[in-house]
């Protein structure tokens, strides 16, 4: 009941909690724009139009799955089973699609990872377990159905028809990166927007105090994996499209790419506190490098050297930028 | 002595409530009358079993056994919302809010106005704000930022949050656990003037305290609670701070 | 839940929606994709039964001596993987080929075994940089389409190596995978009593390699009259190999001899049949000829190993893909040396071109 503060409600507020969400998303800014004149001075071409769009297609595939996480991280839940996900999703699609069609095809990938999410979800909240260690099992899980669906062999030759749908050009423009725009859009009002975003950031913040401010605890968590599942969906469509195959072995290892993704956008693993476009640009930025050092033809090793600490850098700068006593 | 058992007024009604967590009971058998429009006090020995009690109330723990009868009526409290639904509202020792969330944020928490049709329903951020602006004005602080986080607030701040969101929604009980523990001698005198006002308003506020002089100056009835039962109740105009120290450790007995 | 259940419905339906609305926004692109390495009409390329295949020492022979590449040649070359003994040794070979005529061949690799997307963006990135052609090791048959066809479209040479094999690979350079088994087959029969059991262990089930050379062994083996009693996939790992060869020498104690798709397979049949106390009794062949194997060799825990020199196939992918370049009419398949190694020659010095 402190009556000290003299300021008036209102703008001087608004401003300072802008410049507060701003600060993160500038610091991934700042990386990006460092990047960019890095790998101009060393190759030019690296900022001619083709290789931007170049750069945004493929940063879409993980930046799906990384905004997906990002609802899921924001719980202060994880999801390691990203990768698995998208790989059970995309063989069962790819089996199915000459039978299913483009349209059918789309529905199933994004309620088969719905479910799977559902599934990881349902387990960590009725269980009480930590979702690390659910998604570690189902991680596993997931990804031996995939073989055992497949047998372990490859689907070849998808539909052009199918691929074009994705994969094609829009004017000068290719769809993966509107898609990416629509979709960062969405992923944007509904953390920022709507009730679900605001019980989920609620979760994460603090779930014992969410649940006695009324929020239903269970259900947000589920529903935050059912969110990460559901845009695994759409990243096996988008994997799909872009190699025209899909293969049990499909997604391996996109859940580090993910995660590195989400927490270079400023993005708490401590729950609480999300950014959809630091995570976008968090992959994109992931996304330059790798463009910029195959450009300079630098071992594809060095790349898993440079994210990792770029990953590290952004951990740091967070625990030193942010003199909050929240501490996330 | 008046035991208030038979007076029809009571607004909320514990019989035989039982709480075990495991092998510990918390609470061994409550019996518990709150008059309606009262001030009622619960005063006990930390671990005597308040808060669990409390929780109780408010649809944080299921009963182990026992019955609640609200207005008269036998209900199921299954939740935090439902308690909400029946009109009872807490205020936490911790506070319950939530620290990344704005002062508005954290009124509107599972309470959201709402616009649009679904599923493109998007919170109405302008109306939550005006009322979020109206809320703080009803329990008296127009200073407070709204738009601002609260984990960045001080305590008192918090506290006023806390607080106007369990008076702003109208409720019948209104429940403070502990409310001025943590703070200093001015804003304990506000949280008393608030409880004050919100009698003459009519409505039933249960406090809980381990401050005897608070505890006769704002009460009507006070419960003494002692491991995990309700041993003694007493008008607040009939007993001294002496006695209830008596009460406490068992040296009077029930 | 019914309500929760309707709204995710709708959801559902809106997400997809948007999908389609966005990608249905351009019918009008339909696909013009040329005939190129990724298309196929029928059956995929199998580059064992490619017509007229050629081996690599044949080439001097019928298209004349290598031409002299072009100056400011650029190669760029997509391997599999470079923490891989294997393939390590294939990309030296392509860039001691290069040096040795003062072009450029740059090479990279996805970070992982199974890193696909990863190994496609590498390419698409280098479709950037104006390379005069590609060697390509794809990770899988076909995950580095999209590139492939990008580059074919824009007149660059596609050089396919070893593999995975492009569904419809124009050209190709890489060992005959029939041939490691047969040659593992026909040292069994000449060293075993006809009517020996003898027993395959597999690759991963389904890739081609695998399948080729489990073939070749198991009919070359069958019509020399060598009773082939077990046929059990070890997927290329040591520990799985080791396992399914415990239990076949378990079901066939008279077992003569193992073949096993690769050599790290063959190294966890070593130990299996150590571990059964039949060292040197029991024949182990394994493919690829990597320094592990020659070890094994000298020590005498491997009976031989089928290697098909990556380090030439490197260079040999390079001297086609300037034939190529040069406009001269390569046949589709060029085929590399394999031969068997044993003691008899583990010592003898590797082919040179
Ligand atoms: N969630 C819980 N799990 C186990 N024991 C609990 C739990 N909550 C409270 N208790 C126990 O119940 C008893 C009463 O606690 P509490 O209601 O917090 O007391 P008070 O608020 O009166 O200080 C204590 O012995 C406490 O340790
Ligand atoms: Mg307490």
């Amino acid at each position: 009941m402190s009556m000290m503060s003299t300021s008036t409600q209102g703008a001087k507020g608004l401003q300072g909690l802008k410049q507060r969400l701003n600060a993160r998303i500038i610091g991934v800014i700042a990386a990006l724009v460092l990047t960019f004149i890095v790998f101009t001075i060393l190759e030019p071409q690296f900022i001619s139009v083709d290789n931007l769009l170049e750069i945004g297609v493929q940063s879409t595939i993980i930046a799906f799955v990384a905004l997906g996480l990002t609802f899921v991280i924001v719980t202060g839940g994880i999801d390691i089973s990203v990768g698995s996900i998208v790989g059970l999703t995309s063989v069962i699609c790819a089996t199915n699609l000459a039978h299913w069609g483009t349209f059918i095809t789309i529905i199933a990938a994004i309620l088969i990872g719905s479910l799977l999410g559902a599934f990881n979800g349902a387990v960590s909240a009725i269980f009480n377990l930590q979702s690390f260690v659910v998604t570690l099992a189902t991680l596993n899980l997931f990804r031996g159905i995939a073989f055992l669906y497949t047998q372990g062999r490859p689907i070849y030759n998808l539909d052009p028809g199918f691929r074009e749908f994705f994969s094609a050009d829009f004017g000068p423009i290719p769809k993966p990166i509107i898609f990416l725009l629509a979709f960062t859009i969405i992923c944007f009002l509904i953390l920022n927007r709507t009730r679900m975003g605001l019980h989920l950031k609620a979760l994460g913040t603090n779930a014992d105090a969410a649940r006695r401010s009324g929020v239903n605890t269970r259900r947000s968590q589920i529903t935050a994996f059912v969110l990460g599942g559901a845009f695994c969906g759409i990243a096996s469509l988008m994997l799909m499209s872009r190699i025209g195959a899909a293969e049990p072995i499909s997604g391996t290892g996109f859940e580090l790419q993910a995660i590195a993704a989400v927490v270079v956008g400023g993005t708490s693993l401590m729950g609480g506190r999300g950014s959809i476009v630091g995570t976008v640009l968090g992959a994109i930025l992931l996304g330059s490098i790798a463009v910029g050092l195959t450009l300079h033809n630098v071992n594809a090793f060095v790349q898993l050297v440079v994210t990792g600490v770029i990953v590290l850098g952004a951990v740091l700068t967070d625990r030193f930028a942010t003199r909050s006593k929240v501490g996330r | 002595m008046t035991s208030m058992t038979n007076m029809p007024n009571n607004i909320i009604e514990i019989k035989g409530l039982e709480k075990h967590f495991g092998g510990v009971q918390a609470l061994k058998g409550v019996d518990m009358q709150i008059p309606q429009g009262q001030v009622t006090a619960i005063i006990g020995d930390n671990g005597a079993g308040k808060s669990t009690l409390i929780k109780c109330i408010s649809g944080i723990y299921e009963l182990t056994h026992g019955e609640i009868l609200f207005e008269g009526q036998p209900v199921k409290i299954g939740s935090p919302l439902a308690a909400r639904h029946l009109g009872i509202e807490t205020v936490y020792q911790d506070l319950a809010v939530l620290d990344t969330l704005s002062v508005t944020e954290n009124l509107y928490l599972s309470r959201e106005i709402r616009k649009g049709i679904w599923p493109f329903q998007l919170l109405n951020k302008k109306k939550m704000a005006q009322g979020a602006a109206e809320m703080m004005d009803r329990v008296g602080n127009k200073t407070i930022l709204i738009d601002k986080e609260i984990g960045y607030m001080s305590g008192g701040q918090r506290q006023a949050v806390a607080i106007s969101r369990a008076v702003g929604w109208g409720a019948k009980v209104i429940i403070f656990d502990e409310p001025t523990a943590a703070l200093g001698v001015k804003e304990s005198a506000e949280v008393a003037n608030l409880i004050q006002r919100l009698k003459g308003q009519g409505i039933t506020v249960i406090i809980i305290s381990h401050n005897f002089e608070e505890v006769l100056e704002l009460a009507d009835l006070v419960w003494i609670m002692r491991q995990g039962k309700a041993i003694a109740s007493r008008k607040a105009s009939e007993v001294s701070g002496r006695d209830l120290v008596a009460l406490l450790t068992g040296a009077e007995s029930a | 839940m019914n309500v929760l259940t309707r709204k995710g419905l709708v959801a559902l339906t809106a997400g997809a929606l948007a999908l389609t609305t966005i990608g249905a926004a351009t019918a009008s692109h339909a696909a013009t994709a040329a005939k190129g390495s990724c298309a196929v009409s029928g059956a995929a390329f199998s580059t064992d039964d490619a017509v007229g295949g050629v081996q690599f020492a044949d080439l001097t022979k019928t298209l004349g001596a290598q031409p002299k590449p072009k100056k400011g040649t650029k190669l760029g070359s997509l391997m599999k993987f470079l923490g891989n003994q294997y393939w390590i040794d294939l990309a030296a070979g392509q860039k001691t080929r290069a040096a040795k005529y003062g072009i450029t061949v740059d090479v990279q690799a996805a970070a992982s075994e199974s890193d696909q997307i990863g190994q496609l963006n590498s390419m698409q990135t280098m479709l950037l940089k104006g390379y005069t052609g590609f060697l390509v090791s794809p990770q899988t048959n076909t995950n580095l389409c999209p590139a492939v066809e990008k580059a074919e479209s824009r007149g660059k040479l596609v050089l396919n190596v070893n593999d995975g094999v492009l569904p419809g690979a124009k050209n190709w350079v890489g060992p005959n995978q029939i041939s490691n088994g047969v040659l593992a087959a026909e040292y069994f029969i000449k060293n075993l009593p006809a009517g020996s059991e003898v027993a395959n262990i597999q690759g991963q089930v389904g890739a081609y390699a695998a399948i080729q050379r489990t073939k070749g062994f198991v009919d070359t083996a069958k019509k020399g009259g060598l009773n082939v009693v077990a046929v059990q996939p070890g997927n290329w790992d040591v520990t799985t190999a080791q396992n399914a060869a415990t239990d076949i020498l378990k079901a066939h104690p008279n077992l003569k001899a193992f073949y096993a798709d690769n050599d790290g397979m063959a190294l966890g049949v070593v130990t299996a049949v150590g571990n059964a106390g039949l060292k040197g009794k029991v024949m182990i062949i394994g493919t690829d000829g990597i320094g592990d194997a020659y070890k094994a060799i000298k020590a005498g825990d491997l009976t031989g190993t089928v290697d098909s020199y990556p380090n030439l196939t490197g260079q040999v992918a390079v001297d086609v893909a300037l034939r190529l370049l040069a406009g001269q009419k390569v046949p589709r398949a060029v085929y590399t040396p394999v031969a068997l190694i044993t003691a008899a020659n583990v010592n003898a010095p590797a082919p040179k071109l």
